[in-house]
């Protein structure tokens, strides 16, 4: 009799059992073949998914299965995974969402030489992502971490043949691992301070006892947080992710917008019964995360390749998220997370339809004109741009008037203007959203490719996402709209601590309308300026400085190169060629010269000659007959 | 009378001895030796050995000497001074034999004690009735010896062109 | 130290010069064949001790050993010599310098 557990398992172990296969075992050569294992399994997991979803209840509130892994003295690690409400949430969203973009992929890569690396790349994602999200450790959790980092190495460096593209992972995985330090740093704080770090432990040990150092649960905070910033694309290390649009466009949708980018916020969330009492890093992580919202949409404005306009919108994005954990509001950064899932992952792959149907071109100025071409596309498109833009009744208003009302009612001083920062970064991406939307779609097509709409198993995903994305928002109408009660916040409310809403300045209806009326202008703004060339032309030419600042990103990558990357290849270049060779070589060598040295002084005994040897020998002996004789001879 | 010959013989042994070492030519070395035999032989029969003043003569000189010369003509070697020119090695060799032989002197001078001189009747018949009694074993052992030597000195020294199944 | 103020002990200091001289003269000379002749004379410095002191003590073991001495030498000298033969054979020479293939 299978059990709840035993589906737990199977729902994680099912896509790793898809990536063996295609990766190992059977090795198909056609994309079709491949992509349909693929498919299967991703597909397969969703419906364990969806029946462990339905198989929590007001009784049952979380699905355990844990076993043995290791025991190195008084430290006993399980194997352990925990099926509870926000893992539910999460674990529909990325298979779903993921077995969407396995059939997309089919269509997608079919003219791939050797699919087959590429889709159990895609499931090994999915098996690591289940792991990190159903662990009920921190350790199981950076397993999952760790993982899903490799396969977005191994698949943005997927056509690895071109150097940018190869070089592209090694940054995203380097710049990771700069993050991974600070979540094991925090990792090992918080086991020295809990003696333990699976979730439900620490939990309850913050509820119940409270002679807990405020100062070091701070320090586990921040350190968690920058392993947060550095999956999570936050500022300092976002650097990775515009470049990660090397990769195919459905990892870019998959990894870069939906799952794993989103693994920073699951892992404050998951641990809110610790951020709810630090306050500190709570500050620091609503300023770094309206601060990257604020910058990412800046550069945004000023991109011309259709996948990073949506990269630093999806780094703008998570910003948002950012700031409602910094603000202590779980089930915003939660509800947003998803209903982010879901249209940018629509955009993401709308966008692939596109350069998949202009085969390959991907600057957004020699578009144009793809209403007409691309029907399907540009519909989808068309709500996923609305809800991102904060358009109501669609999914993005919901959720992001949950977060910047969140903002603005966390209690702390600087509220306001945290929700103004939030409320200026919203308006610019309703501006380059629509801006990015009018040059692709709207007015003439400026390039030279025949423009075709794409196959149906392109298509079918493009439209499932877009009735997510509309509908979605439905689950979390907040309070202050009283038509639904907030169905998802009450599901959470089991595992996410609510913080009470403090007095705020202006009511949140107004607020809603406050957010709105500016989305609604930037749209206008966007519309009016990129509708015709000729007005886009004379405002490039009076912001011309700005749109320079821009569009080089501030000139952010080139600063690393000197500050961090150069004096560090200075430093490897003085070691591999003078520390190498001639300290260590020498180092090894030294034995080999000493005995060298010492046997060439010895060697002048071995003369061959015998009368040499016997004078050695007269010497021994007359040593002998002096040490036995000396007192009697003298 | 006695002490003058002692010192006399002594004189000519050593300085005979020198010769040996000093002589570039082997031959001049050969009778070199021959000289400072002789002189022992003297210093034997000074002590009152006659038997082995007598056995010094007949077989030092009359046979070994011999033998050296025999191979020295064969060899037909020639007179070049063939010494070392290594001063460090003459320098330490000198030094050590020099102290090797003080202590030695030492040693001996303290060893033996001093007793008159007697010169016994008849030694030859004292030695023979040894030799076949208390010293037979070695005796034997040393004929068998020398019969070894014998065959050694032919397996070394033959060469390969004789034929097999005899002994040249 | 004690000099020995009587005659009888010359025969001491003969006895060390001529091993001195041999073992000079052994260390020392190139030519094979001298080297031999040198270790006769260390040999008869030896007999030369053996025999005075067995005359100064009556007893007739030293000159049953000196018969020994000679006979081995006598031996020795001969067995040496062959092989100095085989090496003049092999070389063309018996300077002692030329054999030092034991060298390193």
């Amino acid at each position: 009799m299978l059990s709840s557990s035993h589906i737990l398992v199977t729902m994680i172990l099912l896509p790793l059992l898809g990536s063996f296969l295609n990766g190992i075992v059977i090795r198909p050569a056609f994309a079709k073949r491949a992509g349909v294992i693929a498919t299967f399994f991703a597909a397969s997991s969703f419906a364990c998914a969806v029946f462990l979803f339905f198989s929590l209840s007001h009784d049952v509130k979380a699905i355990n299965w844990s076993t043995n892994w290791f025991t190195v003295g008084e430290f006993h690690q399980q194997w352990g995974f925990k099926f509870d409400a926000l893992t539910a949430v999460m674990a529909l969203v990325v298979t779903g969402i993921g077995s969407l973009i396995h059939l997309y992929s089919i269509g997608y890569m079919a003219e791939e030489r050797g699919p087959s690396r590429y889709f159990a790349y895609l499931n090994l994602f999915l098996f690591n992502m289940l792991v990190l999200i159903a662990s009920d450790n921190l350790l199981g959790l950076f397993v999952g971490w760790e993982g899903v980092g490799l396969c977005s190495y191994l698949l943005i460096g997927y056509w690895y043949e071109d150097i940018d593209k190869a070089k592209a992972g090694m940054k995203a995985f380097l710049v990771n691992r700069i993050g991974d330090a600070g979540f094991l740093i925090g990792m090992f704080y918080c086991y020295q301070i809990f003696h333990t770090i699976r979730f439900d432990e620490i939990a309850q040990l913050l509820a119940t006892s409270s002679q807990f150092d405020l100062h070091l649960l701070n320090i586990v905070a921040f350190f968690l947080f920058v392993g947060a910033s550095g999956k999570s694309a936050q500022i300092p290390l976002y650097v990775w992710l515009p470049d990660a649009m090397a990769g195919p466009t459905p990892v870019s949708a998959l990894i870069h917008a939906a799952t794993m980018v989103t693994a920073g916020v699951y892992l404050i969330c998951r641990m809110n019964f610790l951020y709810m009492l630090t306050a500190d890093a709570n500050v620091l992580i609503a300023w770094i995360g309206a601060g990257t919202a604020l910058f990412a949409a800046l550069i945004a404005m000023a991109q011309s390749d259709i996948k990073k306009v949506l990269a630093y919108s999806t780094v703008s994005q998570l910003g948002l998220m950012f700031l409602a954990v910094g603000s202590r509001a779980y089930f915003a950064a939660v509800f947003h997370l998803m209903t982010h899932a879901f249209f940018k992952a629509l955009l993401f792959l709308g966008a692939g339809s596109v350069i998949h149907g202009l085969h390959g071109e991907q600057n957004i100025f020699n578009m144009g004109g793809l209403r007409k071409k691309m029907p399907g596309t540009f519909l989808t498109c068309l709500i996923a741009t609305a809800a991102i833009c904060g358009i109501p009744p669609l999914s993005g208003f919901f959720s992001k008037d949950t977060i910047l009302f969140s903002a603005l009612a966390s209690g702390s001083t600087q509220s306001s203007l945290l929700w103004g920062v939030a409320l200026v970064a919203s308006t610019l991406t309703a501006f380059y959203m629509t801006r990015m939307f009018v040059l692709v779609f709207l007015g003439n097509y400026r390039g030279e490719a025949h423009p075709h709409e794409s196959p149906w198993v392109m298509m079918l995903p493009l439209l499932i996402l877009a009735v997510g994305s509309a509908l979605t928002g439905f689950l979390g109408v907040p309070h202050g709209l009283h038509f639904m009660p907030n169905l998802m916040g009450h599901y959470l409310a089991s595992v996410l601590v609510e913080f009470p809403e403090q007095a705020t300045l202006i009511s949140e209806h107004a607020a809603m309308f406050v957010a709105t009326g500016l989305a609604l202008f930037g749209i206008s703004v966007g519309w009016f300026f990129y509708s015709r060339p000729s007005r886009a032309e004379s405002a490039y030419k009076v912001l011309k400085p700005m749109h320079l600042i821009f569009s080089n990103k501030f000139w952010i990558d080139e600063l690393y190169g000197i500050v961090f990357l150069a004096p560090f290849k200075a430093i490897s270049s003085f070691f591999s060629s003078f520390v190498d060779p001639t300290v260590i070589d020498g180092l090894a060598l030294l034995p080999v010269r000493i005995s060298s040295g010492v046997s060439v002084i010895i060697n002048v005994i071995q003369s061959g000659l015998v009368q040499f040897y016997l004078m050695i020998l007269l010497l021994g002996g007359l040593w002998v007959l002096w040490s036995s004789l000396k007192g009697w001879v003298i | 009378m006695r002490e003058v010959l002692f010192i006399a013989f002594s004189l000519f042994t050593i300085g005979a001895a020198s010769g040996v070492l000093l002589s570039r030519n082997p031959v001049y070395s050969a009778f070199s030796l021959i000289l400072s035999f002789f002189g022992l032989s003297g210093l034997y029969l000074l002590w009152g050995s006659t038997f082995m003043a007598m056995i010094q003569i007949l077989i030092y000189t009359g046979a070994i000497v011999v033998l050296f010369v025999f191979v020295v003509m064969l060899l037909n070697l020639q007179t070049n001074r063939e010494n070392s020119s290594n001063i460090v090695f003459l320098g330490v060799v000198s030094a050590s034999v020099w102290l090797f032989s003080l202590i030695i002197l030492r040693v001996l001078t303290r060893s033996i004690p001093n007793k008159i001189l007697e010169i016994p009747e008849n030694q030859l018949r004292t030695i023979s009735k040894l030799l076949f009694t208390r010293y037979l074993w070695p005796f034997e052992i040393l004929s068998f010896f020398l019969l070894v030597m014998i065959i050694a000195i032919f397996a070394i020294t033959r060469t390969q062109e004789i034929a097999h199944g005899g002994e040249k | 130290m004690n000099f020995p103020t009587s005659i009888t002990y010359w025969s001491h200091f003969v006895t060390i010069a001529m091993f001195a001289l041999g073992l000079l003269g052994f260390l020392l000379r190139r030519n094979a064949i001298v080297v031999l002749m040198c270790i006769e004379l260390m040999l008869n410095a030896v007999n030369l001790f053996l025999i005075e002191t067995s005359m100064r003590t009556n007893t007739p073991d030293g000159i049953i050993l000196v018969v020994f001495v000679v006979t081995v030498a006598a031996a020795e000298v001969a067995v040496g010599l062959g092989i100095i033969l085989n090496l003049y054979r092999l070389k063309g020479t018996v300077n002692l310098d030329h054999f030092k293939s034991l060298q390193g």
